[in-house]
């Protein structure tokens, strides 16, 4: 065997791990900022030449040259705010609106339902991570105007484009610029959005949207502390924003075994929304199935539903959903005034609709929603 | 008796203690962390990698101590037990004081909970072989090397055949670890001089003999206190059983049963098994004078199925955990038919293997494959074993995790490698899409053009004799639900992503297994998982640990860098096949938990006989790797075969082999034979934990049990090197 020296053998060893080094460390740089498709974001103020903050969110960001926000996609470049997801569109389906869920809203129709990278939340429960916990360039994306989304739904035949599965919000000016382009085409927009946005921001975009459905994740700021890393109020002041803005308003909630399904909390909730909004505001509880980092709490017992559900009706809301429950009564909606079944469906399809111009076939009553383009 | 033969049988009996305890430590230890680290492979990676390191660093620390012969033995016998007792204790209360809902615990907080509870109590056991070693030298014991390597293994053994057979039916592991405290004051009562360490120690054995009275009690309530911190709900009771650690449930008016801390069912089901009870329907089955063979845990299909006339055969590996899945059934549905439900208790797989009966459908319901246990139903094998069993017109259904929306590259090849193993067992067969993907497979040609599939469902119900039947057991019933799980777009988005991965998961190349991993570690947001999952850094972590152990062996010289890096490798090949052999049981068997143990205790039995083997004057060395090469070929016949046999001899050979290498050198030196022995013991364990560290992280992965191939390489560059080295030595 040929001899090797301790300098030879300790040089090769150093060798080695460079390029050991270099090799498994490369995809972990940052990525250099390429300017080319990032969009100047809106809702941000300079402090400094290296610095600004974000006023997007109440997260309230403050960012230096090449840092990004919580939301991982409002990066601070050169002084200046950017969006690096503008067009880049992670997520791309087709879904029945009632799968947001939107049950007042053009029922029976499609939604093209888009989504890019990022999030201001980290909710341990959320079913879309792969989505909201990833940086931009960790999913493979296309990049697709606002006049070629508008047209594209078009071509599908789907008169909704929905900003969905991760917080919309976060890709704002893209969803802003889209409203615009789609109001011509007689394409409606739709947000399913976490409400946590800081109201100068809300009151920009919310008019200009047909509809909005919010999590409304608790009545309770441990909660939204805790598990979403967020907090209630923006959340409230939103939703009471979106009603005073008469923008359609669908509410849900998700209803986790011992996070928040307390009575006290529920009757709480519904009676904020039957106060701040009205008692017509369609809110929606939907079953818990374990996923990402609540893998050990089982689902919700429908019973808890059903009882989450009572309350709400105890507390004058006229239209209260269960949802993923498929087959359950309460996916229906009955006429609040005579009680019958009006829409009947069948997981999230509609299988029945017997609304005549948006009023109950049976005793005449005005439903509300909005049922027709 | 005269002194020397006193202090030799003190030394004979202090070594075989030690073996036991820390066999029955290693098997209790790897018990309790897998339950509290939900049970994966990558865990029994983590311990074991600790483990090594930890009696790696106590037999290097114990060349510069003195050795004070006795007393130091017997304070480490009673050391060693009393640090397994305080790490079960820690382990029990981590979850009251680190309170999380997370699925589980990041992997740095993993790792340092593992290196709290392991090394301490690893470092005893490796400072100790030295100074036992050398005392039997001052004794003038002849080959003190195989002696004590004799001895160790032996009591090893012993601890492992005890613990499998013996104490897990029987005591608690808190009870047991007191009870190996007792027995090390009663030894080291023997060699204690002073009058007060004596009193102590009598103190001492009587309050342990009462807390052992107590300690079911107390390690009920700590668990019971931990699992409230960590789960919803209230704990109704817990079952330690030969197969897992079983905790049920009571939230709200549900009960969830939990295995190992891992949620696997919850009571009443009606509306998780909808899908499935779609599935069945869908393929036109009237349920009827039906056989078929359901394995996953459920209630409502059971009685749906049995109400409706079907003849179910249920298959369950735990006894335990059907009976009280059974008396939820019947006080949830007093009605069940029971005359229609057969069960087995055994492992699907092997059911599979040893029933001659054939079904109109076959339904498994499996864990999410988090381990090699629960991946071996996810395999090609496996579907070929299920398709056997069908009739002519026969339906297989699975249910797999799916995605929401998009799927990252991990979630993306675990699901691609269980539909297409799926998939090539049952070229006609139809895959829904969505959160759960439900995979049906027809054992005869059919029209599975989706849009063609449900309007005939959607059609043929109603007409259907069962449809009565069903519309009254399960409220809300309609057809039209089963769309939602083949949506286009989602259906389209699963297509173009399979497009692309022709990976298939099978027994030797589990590949869908660790890319679940990967993403289970890819949703624990952690660091470690940066590493974990980037095989180029674990290497690096090798040749980090390689150069450190070049430059400890080399400043004691040239003998113990050529020694030192034999055992070094030894100590890799054998720790990496008895990972791959862990592993490979698990694949063929199942369940493991129970018989870790054993399969330790088989190694610690080889380790014996390979020191009993140097009693001889020949070193026989090169014969030796080939018995090494042998057992590693029986080992990776074994993954083909299936033969437990080849298993156990296997374990066996190749733990003489390697278990030979240690007094083999020893036995030479003359001089300073403490300094050897440290410097051995320290090789073997750095070797060993290289293996543990390579071979989940990288060599299965990548090569599955043609890693074993690797190996067997591996130990004929070894017999390379002995004819060009070792010889001047």
């Amino acid at each position: 065997m040929r001899s090797v020296t301790r300098k030879q053998f300790l040089h090769s060893c150093l060798y080695s791990m460079q390029a050991l080094v270099v090799g498994s460390v490369i995809p972990f740089l940052p990525e250099d900022v390429i300017a080319s498709n990032y969009r100047q974001a809106l809702h941000w103020k300079k402090i400094d030449a290296q610095t600004v903050q974000c006023n997007l969110c109440p997260n309230q960001c403050m960012l230096t040259n090449g840092t990004r926000g919580l939301c991982k996609v409002r990066q601070c470049m050169d002084g200046k705010l950017y969006s690096l997801v503008y067009g880049r569109i992670a997520a791309y389906h087709i879904d029945p609106i009632e799968k947001k869920p939107l049950y007042h809203f053009l029922p029976g129709n499609d939604a093209l339902s888009v989504a890019t990278a990022g999030c201001n939340f980290s909710c341990k429960f959320c079913q879309n991570w792969q989505l909201s916990q990833s940086q931009p360039e960790e999913l493979d994306s296309q990049y697709i105007t606002p006049v070629q989304l508008v047209k594209q739904a078009k071509e599908h035949k789907t008169p909704v484009i929905a900003f969905t599965y991760n917080e919309p919000s976060i890709q704002y000016e893209y969803i802003y610029d889209t409203v615009q382009v789609a109001k011509k085409n007689n394409i409606s927009c739709v947000i399913i959005s976490n409400g946590y946005l800081n109201k100068h921001a809300s009151e920009m975009l919310y008019p200009l949207l047909n509809a909005i459905k919010i999590d409304f994740k608790a009545y309770s700021q441990k909660f939204y502390s805790e598990i979403c890393g967020g907090n209630l109020s923006p959340v409230l002041s939103n939703i009471e924003l979106a009603k005073k803005k008469n923008v359609w308003l669908e509410l849900v909630n998700l209803v986790i075994p011992t996070l928040n399904d307390n009575p006290d909390d529920i009757r709480a909730m519904a009676r904020f929304i039957k106060t701040h909004c009205d008692s017509t505001t369609p809110l929606h509880f939907t079953r818990f199935y374990p996923i990402y980092k609540l893998k050990n709490i089982p689902p919700t017992p429908v019973s808890t539903l059903e009882r989450c559900r009572e309350i709400a009706l105890a507390e004058g809301l006229k239209y209260v959903y269960i949802g993923n429950v498929p087959g359950h009564s309460a996916n229906n909606t009955y006429c609040h005034n005579c009680g019958k079944p009006v829409i009947e469906r069948s997981g999230f399809y509609t299988t029945t609709n017997k609304l005549k111009s948006g009023k109950c076939p049976y005793c005449n009553t005005a439903i509300p929603g909005i049922w027709t383009l | 008796m005269d002194t020397m033969k006193y202090n030799r049988i003190f030394l004979y009996i202090s070594t075989f203690f030690i073996g036991v305890s820390a066999s029955i430590a290693q098997a209790i230890m790897i018990r309790e962390l897998l339950m509290f680290f939900r049970g994966n492979e990558l865990s029994i990676g983590i311990i074991m990698v600790l483990w090594f390191a930890g009696i790696s660093a106590g037999a290097a620390i114990s060349k510069k101590i003195q050795a004070h012969q006795f007393s130091s033995i017997a304070h480490n016998i009673l050391l060693h037990p009393s640090l397994v007792c305080i790490s079960l204790i820690l382990l029990y209360c981590t979850p009251i004081f680190y309170h999380t809902y997370d699925s589980f615990y990041p992997l740095e907080v993993e790792l340092i909970i593992a290196v709290v509870c392991l090394l301490p109590q690893c470092f005893i056991t490796g400072y100790i072989f030295p100074v036992l070693v050398n005392a039997c030298s001052r004794l003038t014991i002849n080959n003190p090397g195989t002696v004590v390597f004799l001895l160790e293994s032996l009591g090893a053994f012993t601890g492992g055949i005890a613990f499998t057979f013996l104490i897990i039916q029987k005591i608690n592991p808190l009870g047991t670890t007191l009870i190996l405290f007792i027995i090390a004051c009663i030894i080291s009562f023997t060699v204690v001089q002073q009058r007060i360490k004596r009193l102590a120690i009598v103190i001492a054995m009587v309050i342990v003999a009462f807390a052992i009275a107590y300690s079911s009690y107390v390690e009920k309530k700590l668990l019971s206190l931990s699992f409230a911190a960590n789960h919803p709900g209230t704990l109704l009771e817990y079952r330690r059983t030969p197969y897992q650690m079983m905790f049920v449930a009571g939230v709200g008016d549900t009960i969830a049963l939990y295995g190992n801390n891992n949620l696997y069912a919850q009571f009443p089901d009606d509306y998780q098994v909808r899908p499935i009870i779609h599935a069945l329907l869908s393929t036109g089955s009237v349920l009827k004078d039906t056989d078929i063979l359901i394995s996953g845990d459920t209630a409502f299909l059971h009685y749906v199925f049995a109400y409706a006339g079907a003849s179910i055969d249920h298959v369950t590996v735990d006894p335990v955990m059907w009976n009280i899945v059974q008396q939820k059934i019947i006080s949830i549905y007093p009605d069940f038919p029971s005359q229609f439900l057969n069960v087995y208790y055994d492992d699907t797989r092997n059911y599979l293997k040893s029933t001659g009966k054939i079904y109109n459908a076959v339904i498994i319901l499996p864990p999410p494959p988090d381990s090699i246990m629960h991946n071996r139903l996810y395999t090609v094998e496996f579907f070929k074993d299920c398709k056997l069993h069908l009739t002519h017109n026969g339906v297989c259904i699975i249910q797999i995790e799916g995605f929401a929306n998009i799927m990252n590259p991990f979630l993306r090849r675990y699901v691609a490698s269980v539909i297409n193993s799926f998939r090539q067992v049952f070229p006609s067969s139809l895959i829904s899409a969505g959160d759960t993907i439900y995979c049906i497979g027809f054992n005869y040609n059919r029209d599975t053009d989706t849009s063609n599939y449900l309007s005939q469902y959607l059609k043929n119900f109603s007409a259907s004799p069962i449809s009565k039947t069903i519309r009254i057991l399960v409220p809300g019933f309609s057809p039209q639900e089963f769309k939602m799980y083949f949506q286009e777009s989602q259906q389209e988005y699963l297509a173009k992503q399979l497009q692309s991965e022709h990976i298939i998961n099978s027994d030797l190349l589990p590949k869908g297994y660790f890319e679940y991993l990967a993403n289970s570690l890819k949703q624990s947001s952690s660091e470690a998982e940066r590493i974990i999952t980037n095989p180029l850094l674990m290497i690096l972590l090798l040749i980090i640990i390689v150069i450190l152990s070049l430059w400890y062996f080399n400043s004691r010289g040239t003998q113990h860098i050529i020694f030192g890096s034999i055992i070094f490798v030894s100590g890799f090949i054998s720790m990496a096949a008895m990972i791959i052999a862990l592993i490979a049981y698990q694949n063929v068997f199942g369940v493991l938990y129970y018989k870790i143990a054993l399969c330790n205790a088989l190694f610690m039995l080889g380790l014996a006989i390979g020191s009993a083997s140097t009693f001889t004057q020949k070193d026989f060395f090169i014969t030796r790797i080939m018995v090494l090469i042998t057992g590693l070929v029986m080992l990776f016949c074994f993954t083909i075969y299936n033969n437990p046999t080849l298993l156990y001899v296997s374990i066996i050979l190749i733990a003489a082999t390697t278990g030979s290498f240690i007094p083999l050198l020893l036995n030479r030196q003359t001089n300073d034979i403490q300094l050897l022995a440290s410097t051995l013991d320290a090789a073997d364990h750095s070797g060993a934990l290289c293996g543990a560290l390579i071979t989940p992280f990288v060599l299965l992965p990548f090569f599955g049990m043609y890693s074993l191939v690797i190996l067997i390489v591996m130990g004929f560059i070894l017999i390379v090197f002995r004819l060009q080295n070792y010889s001047h030595i």
